[in-house]
């Protein structure tokens, strides 16, 4: 699963989610992506899963790739535990997504199949999300 | 060549109210450039639409705005949209004066087949979509035709300082940047079932840590 090699500090503040995706929202390297409508944090698990479900659809001849990476640590309490004496430990790995963010961009396959393989990845993520593909730059308005 | 003819008016909605016309089927511009004063205007976006289908960025537009005698030579510049619904929401052109150079970005256009690609050895990554290239207005072309039968093995690529750009045009996007790759198809994203236990993460020395190990 993805996860950070190193870093600077062990715990963060969980922040807030406004707002939609200023960057990372046009489709960069492959000719069809999956867009994500909602804000969410998207576990390094649920990545995952999505990415199997696209490479098991497309087997051979796609090229994948991950656009979103789990750099935010979540931290957890053990359980019956009584509150207080800090924060708990680390126990898993998100990423941070806002409306608008591509998550994974494919190319070198058809577009039914791209589009079928997008379909199987949704259903792995909590958010609602969308099939893009690559605007011709110069003719959609 | 066709001349590509749009009209517009002069925009009293600025700023932040300018939202208020994309409800009304208009799509917010400017006009900047060879001009005295930059001028705000709002086009049909129907109108738009037509004229930017034949367009594109790389073609000279004929920009009449109501209420002015003299059109103007304009290209566009930048378009804004929607990231997520892709709409146009704002619309940059600049006038152009004839005489002078420019820089514009033409479309780069992929012809033929790659024996790689056709053979399933690869897939075709194309990676520059768009080419700065600087020259006079008139002498713009429209989109540069890049010959893919070259590329027989996989990770044969295509440069910019390998195109053949029209007399008159110079790339400004430099010359080593890569337009098209052939990929291995391989399965590269093995699946592998990764043990579930995650390993460690190391925490980088921080703060009072770090100065107190310096101070050591």
């Amino acid at each position: 699963m993805l996860m950070p090699k190193r870093v600077k500090y062990r715990k963060q503040q969980r922040g807030r989610l406004k707002g939609k995706a200023s960057r990372g929202n046009t489709l960069e390297f492959g000719d069809y992506g999956l867009q994500a409508l909602e804000p969410c944090w998207l576990t390094a698990r649920q990545i995952e899963a999505a990415r199997r479900a696209i490479v098991r659809h497309v087997k051979r001849g796609g090229k994948l790739w991950i656009r979103v990476f789990p750099d935010k640590p979540v931290t957890r309490k053990p359980a019956e535990t009584r509150m207080g004496s800090g924060k708990g430990n680390v126990d898993h790995w998100v990423a941070v997504v806002k409306p608008g963010r591509i998550i994974f961009e494919l190319a070198g396959v058809k577009e039914e199949a791209a589009q079928e393989a997008m379909r199987l990845a949704a259903h792995k993520l909590p958010i609602k999300t969308q099939f893009v593909k690559r605007i011709e730059l110069t003719k959609e308005v | 060549m066709e001349v590509i003819e749009l009209c517009a008016e002069r925009r009293t909605l600025l700023k932040k109210k300018s939202k208020r016309l994309l409800a009304q089927g208009y799509i917010p511009g400017i006009i900047y450039g060879h001009i005295d004063e930059p001028i705000p205007i709002q086009l049909e976006r129907r109108a738009f639409r037509e004229a930017f289908k034949k367009a594109g960025m790389s073609r000279l537009i004929t920009l009449r705005v109501k209420g002015m005698d003299e059109p103007h030579m304009v290209l566009i510049k930048d378009i804004q949209r929607d990231p997520i619904a892709q709409v146009v929401r704002h619309v940059d052109f600049y006038k152009v004066a004839v005489e002078e150079k420019i820089t514009a970005e033409v479309p780069i256009v992929l012809k033929g087949e790659s024996p790689a690609v056709a053979s399933g050895l690869g897939i075709l990554l194309h990676s520059l979509e768009m080419l700065e290239v600087e020259c006079l207005p008139t002498d713009l072309p429209p989109e540069i035709e890049v010959d893919i039968s070259s590329l027989k093995e996989v990770d044969d690529a295509i440069f910019v300082k390998d195109l053949k750009l029209p007399p008159g045009v110079t790339p400004v996007t430099p010359l080593e940047e890569e337009v098209v790759r052939v990929i291995w198809a391989g399965e590269e994203e093995e699946e592998e079932e990764a043990a579930e236990e995650a390993p460690e993460v190391e925490v980088v020395a921080k703060g009072k840590a770090a100065k107190e190990g310096e101070e050591k």
